[in-house]
């Protein structure tokens, strides 16, 4: 079976490689190199944005979490989307006609400080790695299920290829390579997709009907990998071949009661049709009674649902506007208009990927509920068309799964070590780019050493945790920067290292297991709930604290940020 | 509504369109009647206020460019039009996305509709809400550039009708 899917992430991989190659021939100077001459027309703009923006979390955690969590997980969805919208409404056009390369050129152009410089600065490495572990993570869960290799494998070699991509291309070569991989990812999670719905048509919708555990609508042998531990939520008749509960069975039908099992791996359990499915211990949290609830308990065990909820609203909506690696392709916009349409493009395009995670999950809900076995809700997309449809065809469309599952790695990483590289290289090193180039390997290694310790957070919590970072602290930076005349480098800075410091250390609390229970784990599992009203606050009561240092040149950025280019061009004499 | 906070000014139209803009500074009338005037020794004065509102009271490139008392009053009206726009699409945007929750804690019996044996919350966290987002940004990036169109025709004709 892994042949096929081996075959498509070599043919993936390699791909990348030669297109961004290409792209070392057209990259002259050290500017086309870094933000690709601003001459990318808006739908392949897009695209590419799209490309970089669907990492593994929407490839293959969102479907993953609402299997195992719930239709809240959506929001995720949802929210990733709604990001967009934000920054068109907020910083698209204005951004542009700022013209800066990055969120740090951006905020020493508008307030002009080398403190608040390199505070940006350790912020865009600080949310770019963030980032980067759960694309590690995925590669690390694709590798493992396809060719069976240990976790540290896949996440190694997206480390290697994605440091030497972009030490060779570049973002010339990123910009088509992006704008590829974002076609190729929706062919690979829409085709399974729509083959498994039409495939499946015949289905029942019982497991769908609100409060209800998930059922086998047909009798299912389930066959262990490896031992697992599992609970039924109601008693059970099933005939079991193999270890279960330590004592061995060869095929006798067994009652087995609606409390925990251990199956020995290799064990056969066949289950009568509208038995109910079996729930993997390994599993974040039980499934079943609350399954259609529209809340979100991801990272706060349950607690306070509408607050957590609310936490991810927040982070996601708002978190978009300060991803570094993403702002970047907006200066690649020929003007302001551009921008926006290139935004509203990236919407639609978003949109239409993000009706597929959500089918694949129903999908797996409704037909394949032995995937409630699964010992990691983050593989079950990947699992789900060999389940479904057994020979050649679910074969080849897992190949297709896998290998849009390495694009997302591949293209999300890519954008992310090119802005860390480039911060990293611009403000701490000389600014060639051969010191470019060392700091995108330099920074794939810690990337890759890093990814080995956050294997049991869900790809889909440890990206909104980036979200919640960039939320809390570029955000109330950009929008106050773009908007509000008043706004003062020490303002901006107070907010930047009070919002994003405090948000990290609720992060790394929860990373380290504090607080499980309790309003204690939804402010620190979930912290934009708290950190991005704390950011814009800290950020305007500093700044109108501070109003002598507001830069004189004011009026000046924010005519060449808001005037339509026809006009900029005329009365700015002393900029561009 | 901030799509009005920059409404075009009826003598702003003069400037665009009429030929004679430029030497509104003589207010009188032109060849023939001045003719007729000197042989009867009477002036005929013909005061067309519009014209010569034009040279005062229409901010142009110019106050925008030197950032004169006018220039800015006009570049911050303009940038308020512009973020009250965006406001108003973001309020409109986050009001419905982010009522569901608030709704289906108060009434828990929305969560429990299915439609044709899909859950509504299906339904809307998984389909409805896309359609809404690229509708509002669809109405903001129309809006935006009319706001800028505006503030064109308003200080810089020359630049939208090459003609004029």
């Amino acid at each position: 079976m892994p042949d096929a899917a081996i075959g498509a992430i070599a043919f993936v991989t390699l791909l990348t490689i030669i297109v961004g190659a290409r792209g070392i021939r057209v990259a002259r100077t050290p500017d086309d190199f870094m933000v690709a001459a601003r001459q990318v027309p808006p739908a392949l703009n897009a695209a590419a944005i799209s490309g970089e923006y669907l990492s593994a979390a929407s490839f293959l955690g969102i479907a993953g979490l609402v299997v195992s969590q719930g239709l809240g997980a959506l929001w995720y969805s949802v929210g990733y989307t709604a990001g967009y919208l934000v920054l068109l409404l907020l910083v698209a056009a204005p951004l542009r006609r700022f013209g800066a390369y990055t969120i740090p050129d951006f905020a020493v152009g508008r307030l002009g400080s080398r403190g608040l410089r390199q505070t940006a600065t350790a912020l865009v490495l600080v949310i770019g790695w963030f980032y980067l572990l759960p694309q590690m993570k995925g590669a690390g869960i694709t590798l493992q299920w396809v060719l069976g290799t240990p976790y540290w494998v896949g996440a190694a070699t997206l480390g290697v290829v994605v440091s030497c991509n972009i030490a060779m291309g570049g973002m010339k070569g990123i910009t088509f390579v992006q704008c590829f991989q974002y076609w190729l990812k929706l062919c690979a999670i829409g085709i399974p997709a729509l083959v498994l719905l039409i495939a499946m048509r015949h289905g029942s919708s019982v497991n769908l009907t609100p409060d209800r555990a998930p059922v086998f609508t047909h009798a299912t042998v389930v066959t262990m990998p490896q031992a697992t531990g599992f609970t039924l939520t109601r008693p059970a008749e099933a005939t079991v071949t193999g270890l279960l509960d330590q004592r061995t069975f060869s095929g006798q039908a067994a009652r087995l009661c609606a409390c925990r099992h251990v199956a020995g791996a290799g064990t056969r359990i066949g289950f009568a049709a509208g038995a109910p499915a079996p729930v993997s211990l390994a599993m974040e949290q039980p499934s079943g009674e609350s399954w259609d609830s529209p809340f979100l308990t991801s990272g706060t065990s349950g607690t306070h649902p509408l607050a957590a909820t609310y936490g991810v609203i927040i982070a996601t909506f708002f978190g978009a506007i300060g991803l570094p690696h993403i702002l970047v392709r907006f200066y690649t916009n020929p003007d302001g208009e551009a921008a926006r349409r290139t935004t509203l493009i990236v919407v639609l395009l978003l949109s239409t990927f993000y009706l597929f995670p959500t089918v694949l999950a129903v999908l797996t809900r409704v037909h394949a509920p032995q995937l409630y076995l699964s010992s990691d809700s983050d593989s079950i997309v990947l699992a789900l068309p060999a389940l479904l449809l057994p020979g050649l065809p679910g074969e080849l469309l897992a190949a297709l799964v896998a290998a849009g599952a390495f694009a997302a790695f591949l293209s999300t990483s890519s954008g992310l070590l090119v802005s860390v590289a480039g911060a990293l290289s611009h403000d701490f090193m000389n600014r060639g780019v051969n010191a470019f180039r060392w700091c995108a390997i330099s920074a794939g290694v810690v990337a890759t050493i890093a990814a080995l310790l956050v294997g049991r957070f869900s790809l889909a919590l440890l990206v909104g945790w980036a979200f919640a970072i960039a939320a809390s602290s570029f955000c109330p930076l950009m929008v106050l920067g773009i908007w509000w005349r008043r706004l003062t480098r020490i303002g901006a800075t107070a907010g930047l290292v009070i919002g994003g410091g405090s948000c990290l250390a609720a992060i790394v609390a929860t990373m380290l297991g504090a607080a499980a229970r309790g309003w204690g784990a939804v402010f620190l599992g979930q912290p934009a709930i708290w950190t991005v009203p704390l950011a814009f606050g800290v950020t305007v009561v500093v700044s109108l604290l501070t109003q002598r240092t507001v830069p004189a040149n004011v009026s000046q950025v924010m005519l060449r940020m808001h005037l339509p280019e026809t006009l900029s061009r005329q009365t700015n004499r002393t900029i561009n | 509504m901030p799509a009005h906070g920059l409404s075009r000014s009826s003598s702003a139209q003069v400037t665009g369109t009429a030929p004679s803009a430029g030497d509104a500074t003589v207010p009188a009338a032109g060849g023939a009647d001045a003719g007729s005037a000197v042989q009867t020794g009477r002036q005929r004065v013909v005061w067309r206020p519009d014209q010569v509102l034009v040279q005062h009271d229409i901010p142009g490139l110019s106050d925008l460019r030197d950032d004169t008392s006018c220039g800015r009053l006009l570049a911050r009206s303009f940038v308020r039009a512009q973020l009250g726009l965006s406001l108003m699409c973001l309020t409109l945007a986050l009001t419905v996305t982010a009522s569901f929750p608030v709704i289906a804690a108060m009434v828990p019996a929305v969560t429990r509709i299915t439609m044709a044996g899909v859950p509504l919350t299906l339904i809307v966290l998984g389909f409805a809400f896309y359609p809404l987002f690229l509708a509002v940004g669809w109405f903001y990036n129309r809006q935006a550039r009319q706001l800028e169109v505006r503030l064109t025709d308003l200080v810089d004709p020359a630049s939208r009708r090459p003609d004029a």
